[in-house]
């Protein structure tokens, strides 16, 4: 099983610009490095909870892309939420894999257990 | 700002740009340019006219390699053109529209600079794009590498001409 403190671990990943976990009710579980976390994580749950309303257990993704390049993408992990915010200069296929290689090694279990640590 | 006319080949679908001696009228007579095809287009079917641009669009696109189909969802009207595989009907497809747009209006509030939403899926790709105020494209394609080239594609399309779909404007 892994926890947020496993999670949190993605800020270290060097294209990673900022991220935020947020909990199946919309709350903001985890974050570093984004602005007004609370916003965000709640239209974050909206568009997630959107998209596996026809996507289902499938979802591998959902990118917004952003003219300034600092595209944030939607990651599953359980029933949370992982935003990642990607750095100006880092590739598209190359920051889904990172991500996806990284939650790969980390998820074992579906659910993650509730030890809060924000950044 | 040029006073030739934007019309779609109803034989193959290419654009084309007709001066205004070409209308007669109210009928407008070209030679599409890519195929050769004899065009003759009466005035007072503008509704239709208006609906075959978008038609057209959608339909470059979902001919698009790798693509698996597209449409066109404008916030108020919803539905407009879709080239979709059967499965999906036009009530699904409406539901559909529905959400990817709650998605993308959403995360506008917070990305100001937001430009289009790609979501993965197994064996799919979809590619979300606002193409006018209340008009949205949506795509989808077999590989990840397809859906960033049909960004590019209506990318290119909108910027050889901004009033492509300008009639269509709500």
């Amino acid at each position: 099983m892994i926890c947020i403190d496993d999670i949190v671990e993605i800020a270290d990943i060097p294209d990673v610009a900022g991220y935020i976990l947020v909990s199946p009710d919309g709350k903001n579980a985890a974050h570093n490095a984004v602005t007004e976390p609370e916003v965000l994580a709640h239209i974050i749950s909206a568009c997630f909870q959107n998209t596996l309303s026809f996507a289902g257990s499938g979802l591998k993704f959902i990118c917004f892309s952003r003219k300034n390049n600092q595209s944030m993408y939607l990651f599953p992990v359980g029933r949370y939420c992982l935003g990642v915010i990607k750095k100006t200069q880092a590739q598209h296929h190359a920051f889904i894999k990172q991500i996806i290689e990284f939650l790969n090694h980390l998820v074992t279990h579906s659910d993650l257990t509730s030890n809060r640590r924000n950044g | 700002m040029t006073d030739k006319a934007i019309v779609f080949c109803e034989e193959c679908s290419q654009k084309n740009q007709v001066a205004p001696d070409q209308r007669e009228d109210e009928k407008i007579r070209f030679v599409c340019l890519s195929c050769g095809f004899h065009n003759v287009i009466t005035l007072s079917d503008k509704k239709r006219e208006e609906s075959d641009s978008v038609h057209s669009f959608v339909r470059k696109l979902a001919s698009t390699r790798h693509v698996v189909g597209a449409f066109a969802f404008h916030l108020k009207k919803g539905i407009i053109a879709s080239v979709m595989p059967e499965p999906l009907n036009s009530s699904d497809l409406a539901a559909l529209g529905e959400l990817l747009s709650r998605n993308i209006l959403a995360c506008s509030a917070y990305f100001i600079d937001l430009e289009q939403m790609m979501i993965g899926i197994p064996q799919r790709h979809i590619l979300v794009k606002f193409i006018q105020t209340e008009l949205l494209i949506v795509c989808i394609s077999r590989t990840q590498t397809a859906m960033e080239k049909l960004a590019a594609v209506i990318d290119d399309l909108l910027l050889a001409d901004p009033g492509c779909l300008e009639e269509n404007r709500p």
